[in-house]
Parts: C-alpha cells; sequence; structure tokens
C-alpha cells in the first residue's frame, strides 16, 4: 500500500469510502465486454487519482510499470494465439494481417485488465494502511486483535525479508558455494517459518500482556479517530452517480456490451 | 500496606509434562520494591513473570496451583526481544496501544504520550515506524508503552538481551528514572549493572524452587555470575596458553579496507587486519561502527574496493565461491539460520563430510543417523550427545550455538567468522561457548569474533580490535599492561575490570578471594 500520505481531496476521504466508489467503479468494468467501457473508467480512474489523489506520475509509473505486461500479454495472446474462424475478416495491423474479431477481444481485455489494474493500484497508491484498518476497526467494527496483526504482519514483512537474505548467505558459505539441493532450500522455508511464528507468538503475547481482549477493551478508544463525515457520504454518492451515469449512457447508446468473458 | 503481589504455594506445569516449572513457590512484592529474579536458564523466571502478568493460562497454556492474589490490576510487563513487541505502526501509536485498550480517552492518552517520550527523551522516535527502529531505540518505546498503562507493578523479562552495551546502560538509567512508587520485577542476566538497582534477589533453580535470599549487599556473590566469570579468567588475569600457530605468513591479511554504502554512506576506512592460525580477534566498537561491514568485506559477500583481503594468500573478492568459501566458514547471528538438516546427528555428519547425501526425508523419525569416531567426538565435546536425534529448531539457544560451533568443529576450514555470538545466550550458555571457542583455537582454528560483549572479548581473545566510525582505532590485548588497559574506555572493560579500576585493592581481592572458594 502507500507509504504516502494521500494528497489533494482523497486526503480528507475515509478510505472506506473510497474504496466503495472503487468497487462501485470496477463493476461495470468487469461485467462489460466492449472497448468503450473501460476506457471511460480508465478516465474516470485517472482523474480520481492522478487529479483528486494527486498521486505523482513517476510514482504511478513505477507501480503500473511492471502490471501493464499483463494487458499486453492479454492483446497478444488474443491477436496472436487464438483459433481462427474460417470467414473471419482480415485487418492489417502494422503490416501484419490479423482476424478482426481477435483484434477486437484482445483490445477488450487489454482495456479492461488496464481499467482494473489503475482502479486497483491507484486506490493502495493514494490509501494509507494504518488508516484503512483503522477505518476498518472503527467504522466497521474489526476486532482490534485482527486490525493490529495486520500491522504486525505488515512489519514482518520486511524482517523476513532480511533473514531469506542473511540464510541464503550463510547457507552459501556452509555449502562452499554449491547450490542447494531442494531438501536444503527447504530449510531456508523451515528457519524462516519458524522465526516468523516466533515473532507472531511473542507479538500476541504483547498485544494481550497490554489488555487486547480485556473487559476494558470493550471500550476501547482510538488515538486517531476515524470519522465517517459528511463528505464521505458525498463523495461515494457522488462516485455511485458518475459510475450509474456512465454505465447508463453506454447502454443507452448502445455501447455497453455486457460480457464476462 | 497492601502487597502488589502475593503468591502462596504457586506451581505451574506446562501441557502434558510432568515437570513442575515453579514448586510451591511464595513470593511477595510490596509497592515500590526493585525485586531481581535470578536463575539458570530454563527454570521458569519468564513463565513467573507471565503469570504475574496475567497471561496463563489464556494465553501461555498450563496448569497453575497455589494461590496468586494481584492487588492491582496495573500490571504491565515487557519483553526480551524488542522488535516481535511492536504492533503498532507508529511509535506513537504503539505507546497508545495499552491506554486506548483501558478506554482512556484520545486527549488524556495525547498528554501522557508526550510527558513519557519528552522524559525517556523518544519524542523524536514518536512519529517513526517501529521497524525502522534500533533495537536500543525500539526497547526504548517498549518501555514507555509499558508506563503509559501506569503501572504499579512493572515486569521486566531480560530486556536488555538483545541490546548493545550503550543502549543496555541508557535502559537502566530509565529504570532509575521511573517514579519511586512503581514496583519493579526484573529478569536480567547483566548482575554487575542491575545488582546495585534492586532492593532484594529472589532465585529460582532448575527445579522450581524459589528462595528469597534478601539485600544483594548481603550475598555471597561468588555464586552468582559474572562473578563466576570472572573465575573463568585465572588469578591474575593470566591468559591460558596462546594458539596461535606463528607460520611465514599470515592466514588472513587485509590492507585498507574502505567500505561505503549507496556511494555515500561510508562505514569503512582504510581498515588493515592480519590473523594467524590458531588466533582469535574480536573486533568490538558501538553499533554502526562497521562491525558486520567488515566481517562482510573479509568473507567477500560484500563486493567492494578499496582495499584487498588475502586469505591463504587467495583473493577473497576475486576468487571463485567454492574456492573463497573452502578457507572460511560464517556462523551467523541466528544460529538457525546455518540449520540444514532434520537432525543434530545429520548436521554433524554434513559438517564432517560435505559430500555427504541427505538422508530422504522422514528419516528423522527413526533412530539418529549413527555417528562415526570423529563426529562422535565432535558432539561429546560440545556436550551434544544427548541431542542426536532432535530437530536442531527444537534446541536451545545455547544448544543452538553449540551444534554451530560443533558443526564448524567438524567442518575444518582455517577460518571461522562469527557474528555476535552471545545474543540470547544465558550465562550457563555463555560459559560453554567460551569452552567452545577456546576449543576450536586450540584445534588451530583462526577466529574473527564480532562482539558487544567485553565479557567474551577478555575471556577468549589474544587480540581485540576497537571500530569507531569505521576505522581501527586501537588495537590491544588483554596481556597488555594495566596502564595501556586504563587508557580504555570503560565500556570495553569486563566487569571485574571496570571494578578494579574503581576501587582497586578492595574490589577485585573480594572477586579473587570468593572465586577461589565457589
Amino acid at each position: 500500500m502507500g507509504d504516502r500520505a494521500p494528497r489533494g481531496l482523497l486526503r480528507s476521504i475515509n478510505p472506506l469510502s473510497l474504496f466503495a466508489a472503487v468497487i462501485l467503479e470496477i463493476v461495470p468494468v468487469f461485467l462489460s465486454f466492449d472497448p468503450y467501457t473501460p476506457l471511460v473508467f480508465l478516465i474516470v480512474a485517472m482523474i480520481q487519482f492522478l487529479l483528486l489523489g494527486r498521486v505523482p506520475l513517476p510514482a504511478a509509473a513505477k507501480s503500473l510499470g511492471p502490471l501493464l505486461a499483463l494487458p499486453a500479454g492479454l492483446f497478444l495472446l488474443n491477436l496472436f494465439a487464438s483459433a481462427r474462424v474460417p470467414g473471419d475478416a482480415t485487418v492489417s495491423l502494422l503490416g501484419v494481417g490479423v482476424a478482426q474479431a481477435a483484434l477486437h477481444r484482445g483490445v477488450v481485455l487489454a482495456l479492461r485488465s488496464l481499467a482494473l489494474i489503475l482502479l486497483s493500484v491507484g486506490y493502495l497508491l493514494v490509501t494509507q494502511p494504518q488508516a484503512l484498518v483503522n477505518a476498518l476497526m472503527q467504522q466497521l467494527r474489526l476486532s482490534p486483535r485482527f486490525g493490529f496483526s495486520i500491522y504486525i504482519a505488515w512489519n514482518t514483512i520486511p524482517l523476513l525479508r532480511e533473514n531469506l537474505k542473511r540464510i541464503g548467505t550463510t547457507h552459501q558459505v556452509r555449502l562452499r558455494g554449491r547450490p542447494s539441493a531442494p531438501s536444503e532450500v527447504l530449510m531456508t522455508a523451515v528457519a524462516l517459518l519458524a522465526g516468523a511464528i516466533r515473532h507472531g507468538e511473542r507479538a500476541s503475547l504483547s498485544m494481550a500482556a497490554r489488555g487486547i481482549e480485556s473487559e476494558r477493551s470493550r471500550e476501547r478508544t482510538f488515538l486517531t479517530e476515524s470519522l465517517w463525515r459528511r463528505r464521505d457520504t458525498l463523495f461515494l454518492l457522488t462516485a455511485a452517480a458518475v459510475s450509474a451515469g456512465a454505465t447508463i449512457l453506454l447502454v443507452r447508446r448502445g455501447l455497453f456490451v455486457f460480457g464476462l468473458g | 500496606m497492601k502487597p502488589l503481589l502475593k503468591a502462596v504455594g504457586l506451581s505451574f506445569r506446562y501441557p502434558g509434562s510432568t515437570r513442575k516449572i515453579l514448586d510451591s513457590a511464595d513470593l511477595t512484592i510490596e509497592p515500590g520494591e526493585r525485586v531481581l529474579l535470578a536463575g539458570p536458564s530454563g527454570a521458569g523466571k519468564s513463565t513467573l513473570l507471565a503469570i504475574a502478568a496475567g497471561l496463563v493460562p489464556r494465553y501461555v497454556e498450563g496448569t497453575v496451583e497455589g494461590e496468586l492474589a494481584l492487588g492491582t490490576d496495573r500490571v504491565s510487563i515487557v519483553f526480551q526481544s524488542p522488535e516481535a513487541q511492536m504492533v503498532a505502526p507508529t511509535a506513537r501509536e504503539e505507546m497508545a496501544f495499552g491506554p486506548e485498550n483501558l478506554g482512556k480517552p484520545a486527549a488524556e492518552i495525547r498528554r501522557l504520550i508526550d510527558r513519557l517520550a519528552d522524559r525517556l527523551g523518544i519524542t523524536d522516535l514518536l512519529p517513526r515506524s517501529p521497524s525502522s527502529l534500533s533495537g536500543g531505540e525500539q526497547q526504548k518505546v517498549a518501555l514507555a508503552a509499558a508506563l503509559a498503562m501506569e503501572p504499579e507493578l512493572l515486569l521486566l523479562d531480560e530486556p536488555t538481551s538483545y541490546l548493545d552495551p550503550d543502549s543496555t546502560r541508557t535502559f537502566f538509567e530509565l529504570l532509575d528514572a521511573l517514579n519511586p512508587g512503581t514496583a519493579v520485577l526484573i529478569v536480567e542476566h547483566k548482575l554487575d549493572q542491575i545488582l546495585a538497582r534492586v532492593g532484594r534477589l529472589l532465585l529460582l533453580d532448575e527445579r522450581g524452587r524459589l528462595s528469597d535470599r534478601g539485600s544483594p549487599e548481603r550475598l555471597n556473590l561468588a555464586d552468582f555470575l559474572p562473578w563466576r566469570l570472572a573465575r573463568l579468567a585465572p588469578p591474575a588475569e593470566a591468559r591460558p596458553p596462546s594458539a596461535i600457530r606463528p607460520t611465514a605468513s599470515a592466514l588472513l591479511s587485509a590492507a585498507k579496507l574502505s567500505h561505503t554504502y549507496d556511494g555515500r554512506r561510508s562505514v569503512l576506512q582504510g581498515v588493515s587486519l592480519t590473523v594467524s592460525p590458531g588466533e582469535i580477534v574480536v573486533v568490538m566498537g558501538r553499533s554502526g561502527a562497521g562491525k558486520s561491514t567488515l566481517l562482510g568485506r573479509l568473507a567477500g559477500l560484500l563486493p567492494g574496493r578499496p582495499g584487498q583481503v588475502l586469505l591463504s594468500k587467495v583473493d577473497v573478492a576475486r576468487a571463485r565461491p567454492a574456492v573463497r568459501y573452502a578457507r572460511l566458514l560464517a556462523l551467523p547471528q541466528n544460529p538457525e539460520h546455518f540449520f540444514l538438516r532434520e537432525t543434530v546427528a545429520d548436521e554433524l555428519t554434513l559438517a564432517a563430510s560435505p559430500e555427504a547425501e541427505s538422508p530422504p526425508r522422514g528419516a528423522a523419525s527413526g533412530l539418529p543417523r549413527a555417528l562415526d569416531g570423529r563426529t562422535a567426538a565432535a558432539a561429546r565435546a560440545f556436550r551434544l550427545e544427548s541431542l542426536e536425534a532432535r530437530n536442531p529448531f527444537s534446541l536451545s539457544e545455547g544448544e543452538k550455538r553449540r551444534l554451530n560451533l560443533a558443526c564448524a568443529f567438524l567442518d575444518d576450514r582455517p577460518l571461522l567468522l562469527l557474528d555476535e555470538p552471545t545474543y540470547g545466550l544465558d550465562y550457563d550458555a555463555f560459559e560453554q561457548l567460551i569452552a567452545s571457542l577456546r576449543l576450536l583455537a586450540s584445534r588451530g582454528s583462526a577466529m574473527i569474533v564480532v562482539t558487544h560483549s567485553p565479557e567474551l572479548a577478555w575471556l577468549v581473545a589474544d587480540r581485540i580490535i576497537l571500530l569507531e566510525q569505521g576505522s581501527a582505532i586501537r588495537a590491544f590485548s588483554p596481556a597488555d599492561s594495566s596502564e595501556e588497559l586504563s587508557m580504555l574506555p570503560e565500556r570495553y572493560l569486563p566487569v571485574w575490570r571496570r571494578e578494579k579500576r574503581r576501587a582497586p585493592s578492595v574490589q577485585l581481592d573480594r572477586y579473587a578471594g570468593e572465586g577461589r572458594h565457589g
């Protein structure tokens, strides 16, 4: 999730409101099988995250870059690897003859996956994990034990990464530079797992010792309050209206094609 | 005044075990008391603290018998491992976690955190993520988080065992500054620093029997470490016969090693070093002084220039891994990272014959692999003979460390690199570590040991190198004259040396006398 605090308008929006808005935007894209619907919601996502969320372009490019392989792969796969039906019209693409139906399917699937990626990655880029978990605990009554376990897991990731590196180095030296046998690779996983389990047990005890499940914790307070304000409702209603309006418009113009394929 | 904790005939057993970890223990803690709980590893000290903290049997399963009355519900505990206690995304939230669970209003929590952070000198840490803090900073935050619950009874379970000497000293100074009304029950192995801070000592033995030994001033200190450690250093601190084997050329020769991270941050600056076969060189220095980087460069694990490392005349940086690692073995800070097999016997066999086939999976459930003469002798020498069928991950910290060293002994590479081998060890395991290192040196293994423990350095080193800000500022030997040693900062001296510097005649005589009779 984004390490940067959200900026612009989204700074003051509750992460759950934004989450619900993104879901409302994802649904029509997910249910459509035409190039126009994903294109419209690509524009919505860009306005939402680049303009309203002020995600810096380099940060967006860095996160999205590796994921662009998926739409590109889907496009090429459909273009060149799908079965040809006799009688299919052929069109020229950069001097190469391709089936028109395959080109259409490739474009649709590529745009659809691109829109879904942009909407979900955009959300992750503008959402602070802390704010989301806080909102889940305070608005949706997620158990604090579970909520703080998410933080613990989050804090464990760099620890695991560091341990993996150390174990690899130690084994390399011990085995005099020879590659590890499969059973030895398994021991790397065992060592990592043993460390993670011990870490989890200790953190769990630490939470218990500070009364996470005590009687008094039923009236637990939060230092950082997560509030659902009128603007969160307004933002969600606006997102719902945009999503529904765009979909209705596309349907009425005959551009929306239902399909899950 | 009503005691904060009163236990009568308290016993505890883990599920499925007949052994009583605590056996009919009687214990009373009065408000404002400072009490040290000492005893060998595995005696049940942490269990006793967990019972007092209300974690048994709900979170630590087992059977409790006897009476336990808590005169307060304001009990906080700080555990051994600093990083594993952190549950919140920032240090501020970490401190708020307990008071939030107590239902305190946010404004009150905010005031409490600011006041505590100011008192403990950690205000600048508040917005930071716990994972970005050093071990010492994390433990300060953990203490602050415990104090934020405004405890009447504070339980501390070996809170400094993962801290370097500077962080340890700071932690104990923070304890000195605690509200005098707060009672403290602490488990701690660094007796030289804690004894002066407690009014009473409780001793828990291996059979789970708890005895109140009264004020530390009235104790026969020869029974306790590190005074026991001082006995390992022979009278007048004469060193055991050196195992150094003079050769025409050094086993390892490092010249003008420098290292920078990210092309900017310089952590090593022109360090030169030679090591002879059988020699133990200890590298000490503050956290961040460049000790681990030095080990990485010596092992060829950190590519970098300038500087050159020749090991048995082979350029370590340029040699193929197979050539380089035929000559050196690195033992990690966490001994579990070393393991490659499912039983102790198989670990030893692999070390003795690196080409040996890995045993089929599941073989561990049957009888352990029969050890040949040399391997069996190593198992005896490192006190592992009764553990051959055990999974290495199930061993105690001390046993894991001994298994690492036994493997190094069998593997028989000329140079061993050890990174903080004392972390997580109690004094019994510490004594055994010293014996193991001496055994390896007597066989001719050269060692470079990075440690924060002056006691370890003093008891095993032929030469001690001090690193500061990436430069080797001084090299000395424990056999140097007192005059030379008196120039050293106190943190590099073992407890008996430090005491000698403060009050030579009385203190040292006392240790020496008790040591001979102990």
